[in-house]
């Protein structure tokens, strides 16, 4: 199955279909192939099509609604989360709706055995705090579809450099591919261009506190 | 300019554009809901400006497209854009809002979804609570009391798991350690049940005290526990009474 026939299926509104396709593609590749190699591009297939003026805001809602319900239904969740090696908290920028991006990244988290809270999209910076004061992460995770959104970037970042501990910050979504965000990066936050640089990330800071000390 | 003024009382968004889409005119309601910019991509959120320009030329404008405008807060609404070209190189376009139904239905799923998130944030808060609180039950349900200068006593509450003897271990052995006992009595009594691994902690622990020269007794053993207890292999270091009472007089 290619990923335009999947934006296909999407579109034509057949949900379980589509979960049955996604389970078949799932017995011979992993989640994070599914996400990067199909979904993913997928949608932005579909994204696209509304570019081209060939279908409208609403086929793009349904399409999104069965993609989401396919991730939830796929999504790997037996891990028990007191045995968590870390702590990661992921949003989306105020004013930011786009949340599909901030699942799959909440299922790399978890595939990796971490605790994930996905606080969703458009989520205003108060929030955000008093959010991250509470569940003291380890990580930050932050997602922008819309280049709009990262002059943000500065002003969560400050925040967060307040919190104690200090988490991680990092940066990630559609828009990172679009600009410039060396200015982010020096001031600690990483930024990653997809989940496959996600999951090395994670790999790497796995191996990180292997020779130190966990994080738990 | 009479020609502008024609169009600025229409009860819809209403645009006068040259081809590089600069707005030479528009309707007050165009200038009410939008934001304010002198060409027409200004108008739009960053996903639909390319699209605009694409769409808005006098090759293609047959079909409405549909675009993404901004208001002067910033609020996204989405429109289908009319627009007819003249032969003097200047287009009237026409923004009609989306049916009504249509905005509020997906407003409705926009906010549904919300809710589902909160709620799922507060379980998810919920959920860490009470593993502090089962936290502290665990390092609650095998309080070390002292007796005398000698003995411990060792009172086993609930249900007996893994988890929960590898809470309590480090303290009962830190604590027979630290008040020089000789004697630790494990009381059953209120000991609900204990599963397996309980058992092989349990195993463990009576090991390592005995390896420390502690003697061991355990009272209250009910039926049910008897069987499992059967199973301990460091029976040889335990010694068994029925009551607390019969262990306390007969070692004095």
């Amino acid at each position: 199955m290619t990923s335009d026939e999947l934006a296909d299926i999407f579109l034509s509104g057949d949900d379980y279909y589509a979960l049955r396709k996604v389970q078949h593609y799932l017995q011979t590749h992993t989640r994070k192939e599914l996400h990067q190699e199909l979904l993913t591009p997928a949608m932005y297939r579909i994204g696209q099509l509304w570019q081209e003026n060939v279908i409208s805001v609403a086929d793009e809602h349904l399409a999104t609604a069965i993609c989401d319900f396919v991730i939830s239904a796929t999504d790997h969740r037996s891990q028990a989360e007191k045995e968590a090696i870390g702590k990661a908290m992921i949003m989306g920028f105020e004013g930011e709706d786009h949340y599909l991006g901030l699942k799959m990244v909440a299922c790399v988290f978890r595939e990796h055995g971490w605790a994930v809270h996905d606080m969703g999209p458009n989520l205003p910076l108060v929030y955000a705090l008093d959010a991250a004061k509470q569940l003291k992460p380890d990580v930050i995770g932050l997602s922008a579809a819309l280049v709009s959104r990262l002059p943000l970037v500065k002003t969560y970042m400050d925040a967060f450099g307040t919190l104690d501990p200090k988490p991680t910050v990092l940066i990630g979504g559609r828009a990172v591919t679009l600009a410039d965000l060396s200015h982010a990066e020096a001031e600690g936050a990483v930024v990653l261009e997809n989940l496959e640089t996600l999951q090395h990330w994670i790999q790497s800071r796995k191996e990180l506190n292997y020779g130190t000390s966990a994080p738990h | 300019m009479a020609q502008a003024h024609h169009i600025e009382e229409w009860p819809l968004p209403i645009f006068k554009l040259d081809r590089e889409l600069t707005i030479l005119a528009s309707s007050k309601m165009a200038r009410t809901l939008f934001k304010e910019s002198p060409v027409f991509t200004g108008l739009l959120e960053e996903g639909s400006r390319q699209k605009a320009v694409e769409f808005l030329n006098p090759a293609r404008s047959i079909n409405p497209i549909e675009l993404t405008f901004l208001s002067p807060s910033d609020e996204p609404t989405v429109m289908d854009v009319h627009c007819q070209w003249q032969s003097d190189g200047t287009a009237n376009a026409i923004a009609v809002p989306k049916d009504r139904h249509y905005n509020r239905v997906s407003e409705q799923l926009s906010n549904l979804r919300r809710r589902l998130n909160e709620t799922n944030y507060d379980l998810l808060l919920e959920k860490e609570r009470t593993e502090e609180l089962l936290q502290n039950v665990r390092e609650l349900s095998a309080p070390c009391i002292k007796i005398d200068h000698q003995r411990l006593l060792i009172p086993l509450f609930g249900l007996i798991d893994k988890l929960k003897m590898e809470t309590v271990m480090p303290s009962i052995l830190d604590n027979v350690y630290r008040q020089d006992g000789q004697t630790v009595i494990f009381d059953l009594t209120a000991m609900d049940d204990i599963d397996s691994d309980g058992l092989n902690q349990l195993n463990a622990l009576i090991q390592s005290l005995s390896i420390m020269g502690i003697a061991i007794s355990i009272t209250g053993v009910h039926p049910n526990h008897a069987k499992r207890l059967h199973e301990l292999n460091t029976l040889l270091y335990v010694t068994f009474a029925v009551s607390l009472q019969e262990v306390l007089l007969n070692e004095h």
